[in-house]
Parts: structure tokens; C-alpha cells; sequence
């Protein structure tokens, strides 16, 4: 069906067509048509909506707060909810029995004993620790909660003590959001310094392009390392947070500019353009009117493509612990306490933030092939 | 069937009955052929005719079986009485990565390509890509092998062939690499050549004189032809029979002389009149009104009926017409030409229930 | 061709410059210098004697001279091959090098030989079955794999060895071979211990083989050539690996360029896990510590071996394709 964009006259397409049976699509609609197609787009945009949604709703998600540490429990197992108890009677509400830590006289290693006398059930949109949401919702209605003594850890804790659930998701917050600032800063800095390069040339186009030639000799992570090592460690978490995704856009932002170039470069020759020039449209015009739009799906394309990377990047930094530093967190920095190996056999639950950075990252690749594919509606 | 000529020969080298061949896309499938007979004599020349999207180069390929997927044969039978000169052996039987196969493709039949430009591996000389042909498909040593291809480069009147089969095909010029595409044909006499819009890709020039190449070549070879084209003065140079193709059927067979003096299919006396005539006096050149329909939305009925200025309305639009023999050798699919029928002869555009102006 | 080549060695030395600076001030830019990170860490270690004798230490490493002079002082001798001395570890640059080079070259060669190896002929296999079951298999594998960090692989590898063997298998040799000459067992040990690296970092890099594979494969197999050898009866096992494989290998040799510098700073983070002793875990340390010559020469080789790698493969390129060599 007929959506928007231009329609042809019958009399061109002839008598015998109506707009019915030829389908005359937009391109917007032709791109959305394909991109549909792909399930694996599909499924990777819905996993990316989920997971910034939690991201957004990190407070609610999890039962305990960022900070809250649990002494009495540090680097403890996963204390999941259970339905059978130990009696073998099933219950349909899930519940927790207390736990009770005591040091073995002994060993003087900590132990946990459960208390199988009292079920402590899971109350589910139950007041908790209060958190706020985007900053200015205050609230403390939990998914899920449990009344002391009793725990819940679903993925367990770190050595202090923090419930590694409640926490991956307010690390996402960070990890989800670093790779999103960053391209923003590259798409910004490269498509600029591309246009203006491809379209103006000249010496500032030579001065940019050996620039780039240096930037991306080198290859994304030793860089990194070195950019990062840049960054004072008396900054503050904020800053610190924003001089990373600074760091990731400026080894990123070289290679989209060179693309955006390209593009300009090719279609500053193609017809419309001079004619537009002939018209003496501005310069200004030429490049809002003509170049921008034909080559921004191509841009955010590229841009999409290069999320994974960065949110790599900050995972990679935080896990070496020169990324994101303490109150904050980050997928990278939780999976920072099992960069030791030790520590890493005796409580490998510390590895499940890995679980989410590898969905994400294959989630954004997903996208990016189908936004690939769509962006280029007349393929095939 | 057609009788046995002498010492058990059967006259034609290539008999297509009723090919189908379809593409099964996502938005649907596409009959690209539907249900095209032809035949092919020895040493024969057979024009293929039609426009663009008629289905005349899928026929072309599907005889090597050369049709991508989603493209594939469906029904018929093409019957090549090359190496079985009597009984014949169906083509369309055979497995496309068969080694039966591979010995018919360049062979027995070979094939040459609209675009010069991009048909030749660019990685590879001129002169490997000839041998290889020849190396393929003949007991020769690597040497015997360059020696057929630099006759063969000669034959196809290629300047310093020797220096020739050194070049890579980036540095020919179009016709040049037309002439290679040919020579890579030729290379191993096949009895069948297939030209899909040879020229269709070089200028005036260059055409002419590959046409009049090939025509000597067919002369000297003795090999049948089947020439493919949109062009209506290049089937007249080259071929001796014509077949008439609209969406994906085979509307007018017939020898040229008598296509050309009597037209009969109301597409192909539209086709006549849209080329321009020298001694006819300046005038508008009659187009024919509105567009191909896609093959995959094929109109009910006789596929050219919106089109067709003597569309008969309750007959052209729901029965689809066979070809019948209107004299000897002179065969139509339309209604206009069917004697058994009472229906009436409607010769102006009233039968449609819109019109638009002709451009 | 000599001609060619000489055209582009003598293009890249500018950039070899800029990169020699680039690299140097990279390393010179934090705050503070390595004798304020090396008394920090002493303090560290309950050590208060370091700090005062700051200036001493200072002028020991010769920090006290200005960035320009100790840049032209190093660059003098790093171009006749002598990278300077590492602070931190009070030998020369090009020693630590020596020692770390065999291993690092013995890893990183067996990934690269590996998911080459693997990845073309899988994706060959792909793109001749193209939206074939396995073809669907492979291409979901392949995505999953580019998603998969070799770091957080290796770590998942390692819990895996340790409940399967109850060996935590970091490093590349145990204890008790570690000054040893080499013998059979000595080299079974390494290879044990080159399972996860290896395995972990194959994964993405096969997965990356295949796809671009796949993908050019299939542009190729699509092209009027194709036809062109089919219609003249080639077999299709030649027209595949002798032709189209040929011209699809255009974007993987030009990925050779960045494989250089790769197998020296690939699987860095990896390299830092599992503690190997390549040069990959020793540029770490070397940044965090701003010990600038042997950090920098590190950096430095890898922008040189990027640029030689471009080089080398825009040589091959132009040996493979004749449009390239006869512009």
C-alpha cells in the first residue's frame, strides 16, 4: 500500500495498474519491510529494549540496593528460592530458608547453616530498600523480596557482601550507556570532520586523513590502555565515567570519518549535487539538503556497528581496573574481582556479568546486520 | 515428432517442449518461462525475440541449465540430438553438477553473454581462460592447447592473438573481450552456439562488426545458432527462423522473411511499427501502450490482452490462446487467427473498460 | 612492481614518524612520571625510603632531562636498534622482547594458522550451501562467536579445565619445567597449557574468517564470471576454490595488514588473565607504570608492523590482481 513519499501518476504506469497490485513503497517502508524480515534483527532489538528497560528499572529488578553489603555473607554462593522443602512438600510460592553464618572453631572458615524451621516466602511487589529511578522517582516496591534474617542472592555475592543480581543491573546502566555516549561523541566528531573533509578537500582534508592514518595504525586495545591510563585517578566516578567514553570515541571516531568522507566524496559528483551547486544553493544547503540525508542511514548504520566494540572496550578497561572506578559499576568493573584466578575457581558466579555483555554484544550485532541490510533497501 | 532424415539423423538439434521454467522469490513465484516449444535445426540459425523480462534469456540458460536459484525447471523436456543423433538425450534430466552435463557445456553447446564487461575473470589472462575451455574439455597437452586458442583468438579476427592471451581482460576494450567471450566458445566447435544480446553492450561500430563476424563464423563452422535479442535489425541479419516471445510464451513462430512481410500476432505487428522505416515519412513512432506487466503478475487470459489494440473483451481476458499454424511453417497463439471460434473480431481499443492516451 | 613498492615504502616514512611521536608522548602524557608512580608504590610496600631520594632517582633514569632531548636521545638509538632500558625492570627493552617473542609468536601464529584454516573452508562450505541447514547452523555459530570477548572465554575455559582436571592451567609452562631444557615433556606441557588460550582465542577469530568468507563468496558466486565458466564446462570444484575463492580472498589479504601487528598485541586482555608471558601482558604493566621506553617501543612496533602489514598486503593484492598492478 501507498505510504508516504511520492506516488506515480496512473497514466505512467499504465492503465491496467492500480496502486494495489504495483505497491508503491516508500523507502523508509521499504527499509522497515526488510529489516522484519530478519528475525535475528528482530530478536536482538527486542533483547536490547529488555535489557535497557532493566537498565532504567535496575532498582526495581533487583532486591537489594547498590551499596548494600550483607557482612554476614560475603562471597556466598547463590542463595535461590526453592518449591520443595525439605520435607519434600511442594509449595507454588517460592520461598527461602534463613541462613545462619558461623565461623567453625576449627577451621575458622565461615559456614552456613540453614535453618529449615521457618519458610520465609517471597513477597513479590514488597517494600524494600528505597531507590529512585531516573533520578527523581523515589519508591521502594521491589519485583521480589524477602524478610530478614532470610536472603535471597539469585547470582550470589562478592567478598564484601553485595548481591551480584541486584548489582549487574545497575552496572548495566553504566556498560549499556558508555557505548551509546561514545558513538555519539565519534558520529559527531567523525561525520563533522568527513563531510568537511570529503566536501571541502584541501589542506584540512589532507591534515585530517594523516591524522586518522596514525589514529588507526594502531590497533583499538593497546590504545586504549594507553588513552586510559591517561586519565588523572583523582576524577571523580562521573568524570571518569565520561573520560572513558571520550577514550573510546577518539580510537573509534577515525574510521567513520574516513567512511562518511568516502561518501561524500563520491556523491559530491553525482548529478544533483552539481546541479544544486549550478543553482548556487549554498554550501551550507548542499550538505544539509543533499549530503547529510543521503548519507545518514549509511552513517548510523556504521555507528550501530561500532556500539559492540565500545561497550567491549569499557568491559575490557574496567575488568584491567582502569575503566570505571568505585562508588559506580560496571559489567567490566563486577567482572573485575574474578581477573584472579583463585578467587575465580573458588566463586565462579562472579562470571555471570559476562553472560550479559556477550548478550548485548551479540544483541547489537544482530541489529547492525539488519540495519545494514534495510539501510540498503534496492540490494537484490 | 518429427520423422528421421536420412542415415537415422533426426533433422533438429535441439527440441524444447513446453519448458517451464519458474523463480520462486519471496514475494512469489515467477513463471519466467511458460511452456515454450521450440526447435533448432542443424547448422540452423533461430531468432529469440522479445523485450526485456519476456523470458527469452531464461529459455537461453535453461538449455545449459545454467538458472540460478531461486530459479529452477519445472516441467518439459529439452531434447539435444547431438551425440544421440537419433533417439536424442533430455537435457533437463540431467544433474546440474553432473559430469554428463559439464561434457554438454562448452562442448557440445556453448554460450556467449550480453556483458563483455564483466563475463571474463578478471584475475586470470585471456589466455588461460581460452585454454581452460579447450583443457576441459579435449585430450590435448598444455602447449596443443595454446596453440588452438591462438587459432582460435585468429579465427575470431583478433589482432596479435599471441600477444593477446597475455593480457588480462581489464585491459581489452569492450569489443575485444566480446571477441574473447566468442573465442572461448568457439574453441572447442561447439554444435550449438546460444549469443544472449551479444551486442547489446557495445557501440553501433562494434556490433556490426560482431555480427558480421558470427554470421561468417556460422558459415565456416557449420554450427547452429540460437540468437537472442530485443532488436528486431539484428534478428533480421542473423537469424533464418524467429520465435516471438511475450511474458514467458512463445506468441509467433515463424521463417523471417515471412515475420517481416506478414506480422500476425497483434504484439508483433505493434513491435514492427515501432521501428522507424527509411522512405517512410517522418512521424510519430507508435509505441505500444503501457508497460510489460512483471512476469510475476501475469494478466489472466492472453498475457498481452491490456495492451492489445484487437483484445476481444469475455475471450482475451479470461481464455489464454494456443498457437496454431495459420499456413506452413507460420504458427500464432491468438484469437484473431482461430478459425474454430465464433468470437467476434473487435478491432479498435473499445473492448477496454479504461483507456489512457499514447504517450 | 620494484617501482610500486618503492612508491609505497617511501609514502609510509612520514607516518612512521608521526607514529614514533605518537607513541612516545602517548606514554609521556599522564601526570607524574614513573619515579612518582614507583615511590607510590613503595609507600605502598611500607617503603618511605624512595621518597626522598625523588631527585636522585630521578636524575637516575635521566627523567630529569626534558621530553624533547630524552625523545631525540631515544629516537637516535631506537633507530639503530637499541630501544633504551626499561625502568621498572632495569634491562633493556629489546632483552625483555627477545624473551617473550618465541612464546607470543608460538600462540598467536597457532590462532592465526587455526581460524584460517578452519574459517575458509567453512565458509566456503557456507556460501556454495547457501540457507542450507548447516549453512543456518554456521552463520547463527558464527554470530554468537564474534560475540563472544577471548577474555571472558578464557576465564570460562578455566573454570571448565579446573572441575574437568582440577589444574588451574594459567601461564604457559609449570613450575617444575620452567628451567628446564627442552624435552618431549616440557613441550606436551606447553601444549597443555596453550589449550585455552588457543581455544578461546580461535572462536572469535574463526568466526570472523567465516563471515567475511562467506559474504565475499557469495558476492563472487553471483557475478556474470561464474556463468561465463559453468557455460564453458569447468568443473564446479575448480570454478569454486581456483576462481571464485581466488577473488574473494581480496578483503582477507587486505586484513593481513592488521594480523602483523596482531601477533603482538592480539588476545592482550587474555594475555593478562591467564598470565602468559608474551609481550602482550608485559605493555600492561609497563603503561600502568609510565615505563615509558618499554611501553612506547611496544606501542611503536605495533603502529610499524600495522604500516608494514598494510604494505605487505598491498603487495600481495597487487601480485594477485592484475587491476592493481597494471594502474
Amino acid at each position: 500500500m501507498v505510504a508516504t513519499g511520492d506516488t506515480m501518476p496512473d497514466s505512467l504506469i499504465g492503465p491496467d495498474f492500480d496502486a494495489a497490485e504495483t505497491e508503491v513503497i516508500s523507502v523508509r517502508r521499504l527499509m522497515w519491510l526488510r529489516f522484519k524480515r530478519n528475525r535475528l534483527a528482530l530478536i536482538g532489538s527486542i533483547v536490547l529494549v529488555l535489557m535497557y528497560l532493566a537498565a532504567v528499572f535496575a532498582g526495581f529488578i533487583g532486591p537489594y540496593g547498590l551499596r548494600e553489603t550483607h557482612e554476614k555473607f560475603p562471597a556466598s554462593a547463590p542463595l535461590l528460592p526453592r518449591f520443595i522443602d525439605d520435607e519434600g512438600n511442594f509449595s507454588l510460592r517460592p520461598f527461602v530458608y534463613a541462613m545462619e553464618s558461623k565461623v567453625d572453631t576449627k577451621t575458622f572458615k565461615r559456614v552456613l547453616t540453614s535453618n529449615t524451621e521457618v519458610k520465609h516466602y517471597l513477597h513479590f511487589f514488597a517494600r524494600g530498600t528505597p531507590y529512585t529511578i531516573l533520578g527523581f522517582i523515589q519508591t521502594d516496591i521491589h519485583l521480589f523480596h524477602v524478610n530478614e534474617p532470610a536472603k535471597v542472592f539469585l547470582l550470589g555475592t562478592d567478598k564484601q557482601g553485595r548481591d551480584l543480581f541486584s548489582r549487574i543491573f545497575y552496572g548495566a546502566q553504566v556498560s549499556l550507556t558508555v557505548g551509546l555516549v561514545g558513538v555519539s561523541l565519534s558520529l559527531i566528531f567523525g561525520t563533522l570532520i568527513g563531510i568537511a573533509g570529503g566536501y571541502f578537500g584541501g589542506l584540512f582534508d589532507d591534515v585530517s586523513q594523516r591524522v586518522i592514518e596514525v589514529l588507526i595504525s594502531f590497533p583499538q586495545i593497546p590504545l586504549w590502555l594507553a588513552l586510559a591510563a591517561l586519565i588523572p585517578p583523582t576524577w571523580t566516578s562521573a568524570q571518569r565515567f565520561f573520560a572513558i567514553s571520550i577514550v573510546l570515541s577518539l580510537v573509534n571516531w577515525g574510521g567513520l570519518s574516513r567512511q562518511v568522507r568516502g561518501m561524500v566524496y563520491a556523491l559530491r559528483e553525482e548529478d544533483y549535487v552539481i546541479a544544486a551547486r549550478y543553482a548556487s544553493a549554498s554550501n551550507w544547503r548542499i550538505i544539509t539538503k543533499h549530503l547529510l540525508p543521503n548519507t545518514l542511514s549509511h552513517i548510523l548504520v556504521i555507528a550501530t556497528i561500532s556500539i559492540p566494540a565500545m561497550i567491549l572496550g569499557e568491559t575490557a578497561l574496567s575488568f584491567l581496573g582502569l575503566g570505571i572506578q568505585p562508588p559506580m559499576t560496571s559489567w567490566g568493573l563486577l567482572l573485575n574481582q574474578a581477573q584472579h584466578t583463585r578467587v575465580l575457581i573458588q566463586q565462579p558466579w562472579l562470571l555471570t556479568p559476562a553472560l550479559f555483555v556477550v548478550a548485548t554484544i551479540i544483541s547489537f550485532n544482530f541489529l547492525g546486520d539488519g540495519l545494514r541490510d534495510a539501510a540498503d533497501p534496492f540490494a537484490n | 515428432m518429427a520423422l528421421l532424415g536420412e542415415n537415422g539423423m533426426h533433422p533438429n538439434l535441439l527440441e524444447i517442449t513446453d519448458l517451464k521454467t519458474r523463480f520462486f522469490t519471496e514475494q512469489g513465484v515467477v513463471p519466467a518461462v511458460d511452456g515454450v516449444s521450440l526447435q533448432i535445426k542443424r547448422g540452423g540459425a533461430l531468432g529469440l525475440l522479445g523485450e526485456s523480462g519476456c523470458g527469452k534469456s531464461v529459455t537461453g540458460y535453461s538449455i545449459l541449465r545454467l538458472v540460478r536459484p531461486p530459479g529452477r525447471i519445472v516441467g518439459g523436456e529439452i531434447r539435444y540430438y547431438g551425440r544421440e543423433t537419433s533417439r536424442g538425450e533430455d537435457l533437463t534430466a540431467l544433474d546440474e553438477r553432473s559430469e554428463e552435463l559439464r561434457q554438454v557445456r562448452g562442448a557440445e553447446i556453448a554460450m556467449i553473454f550480453q556483458e563483455p564487461m564483466t563475463s571474463l575473470d578478471p584475475l586470470f589472462s585471456v589466455g588461460s581462460q581460452i585454454m581452460e575451455a579447450i583443457l576441459y574439455h579435449q585430450d590435448v597437452t598444455k602447449s596443443e592447447a595454446r596453440k588452438i586458442a591462438i587459432e582460435t583468438l585468429d579465427r575470431v579476427r583478433m589482432p596479435q592473438p599471441a600477444d593477446v592471451m597475455k593480457n588480462y581482460p581489464h585491459q581489452l576494450s569492450g569489443g575485444m573481450r566480446q571477441r574473447v567471450m566468442i573465442a572461448i566458445a568457439l574453441s572447442c566447435q561447439p554444435k550449438l552456439l546460444i549469443a544472449d544480446e551479444p551486442t547489446t553492450a557495445l557501440d553501433v561500430t562494434t556490433e556490426a562488426q560482431i555480427l558480421e563476424l558470427m554470421r561468417e563464423l556460422q558459415d565456416e563452422l557449420g554450427m547452429a545458432i540460437l540468437f537472442i535479442t530485443h532488436d528486431l535489425g539484428v534478428i533480421a541479419e542473423m537469424a533464418e527462423d524467429v520465435a516471438v516471445m511475450y511474458l514467458g510464451k512463445v506468441v509467433e513462430r515463424s521463417d523471417i522473411e515471412t515475420l517481416f512481410a506478414d506480422p500476425q500476432h497483434p504484439y508483433t505487428q505493434a513491435l514492427m511499427q515501432s521501428i522507424p522505416k527509411i522512405g517512410q515519412k517522418a512521424g510519430r513512432l507508435e509505441a505500444i501502450r503501457g508497460m510489460v506487466p512483471s512476469p510475476g503478475n501475469v494478466p489472466a487470459g492472453c498475457p498481452f490482452h491490456p495492451r492489445c489494440n484487437s483484445a476481444i473483451s469475455g475471450l482475451c481476458d479470461t481464455k489464454a490462446p494456443q498457437l496454431q499454424q495459420t499456413r506452413a511453417g507460420h504458427w500464432v497463439s491468438c484469437f484473431l487467427y482461430d478459425d474454430g471460434s465464433n468470437a467476434k473480431i473487435v478491432t479498435q481499443n473499445n473492448s477496454l473498460d479504461r483507456k489512457t492516451p499514447l504517450p | 612492481m620494484a617501482q610500486y613498492i618503492l612508491r609505497r615504502v617511501i609514502a609510509i616514512l612520514p607516518t612512521l614518524f608521526l607514529i614514533t611521536i605518537f607513541g612516545f608522548l602517548v606514554m609521556e602524557a599522564p601526570a607524574g612520571d614513573f619515579v612518582t608512580s614507583y615511590i607510590v608504590r613503595q609507600y605502598g610496600h611500607g617503603n618511605t625510603e624512595a621518597a626522598r631520594i625523588e631527585d636522585e632517582l630521578r636524575s637516575f633514569f635521566a627523567l630529569d632531562r626534558p621530553v624533547y632531548e630524552r625523545f631525540v636521545t631515544w629516537l637516535a638509538r631506537f633507530a639503530q636498534g637499541d630501544f633504551g632500558d626499561s625502568f621498572d625492570l632495569r634491562r633493556p627493552v629489546r632483552d625483555i622482547l627477545n624473551d617473550r617473542i618465541g612464546l607470543t609468536l608460538t600462540i598467536s601464529l597457532a590462532t592465526f594458522a587455526i581460524s584460517w584454516g578452519i574459517g575458509i573452508p567453512l565458509g566456503v562450505y557456507s556460501a556454495t550451501h547457501q540457507y542450507s541447514k548447516t549453512d543456518n547452523f554456521l552463520t547463527t555459530v558464527t554470530f554468537v562467536g564474534l560475540g563472544l570477548p577471548d577474555f571472558l572465554l578464557a576465564l570460562a575455559f578455566l573454570i571448565l579445565g579446573w572441575q574437568l582436571t582440577g589444574e588451574v592451567l594459567t601461564g604457559l609452562q609449570s613450575v617444575e619445567f620452567l628451567d628446564q631444557p627442552w624435552s618431549p615433556a616440557k613441550l606436551l606441557d606447553l601444549i597443555k597449557h596453550m589449550v585455552i588460550p588457543v581455544c578461546a582465542v580461535v572462536i572469535t577469530g574463526t568466526a570472523w574468517v567465516m563471515r567475511v568468507m562467506r559474504g565475499n563468496l557469495l558476492d563472487q558466486l553471483g557475478r556474470d564470471y561464474i556463468i561465463t565458466l559453468r557455460a564453458k564446462g569447468v568443473p564446479e570444484r575448480v570454478i569454486i576454490w581456483k576462481h571464485a575463492v581466488k577473488n574473494s580472498l581480496h578483503p582477507l589479504i587486505a586484513a593481513l595488514g592488521q594480523t602483523l601487528a596482531w601477533l603482538i598485541n592480539g588476545f592482550t586482555i587474555t594475555s593478562i588473565v591467564l598470565e602468559l608471558p608474551t609481550i602482550q601482558s608485559v605493555y600492561l604493566n609497563a603503561t600502568l607504570q609510565q615505563d615509558v621506553y618499554l611501553a612506547g617501543t611496544i606501542l611503536i612496533l605495533i603502529g610499524f608492523l600495522v604500516l608494514i602489514g598494510t604494505l605487505l598486503a598491498d603487495i600481495i593484492l597487487a601480485w594477485m590482481d592484475p587491476r592493481i598492478r597494471y594502474e
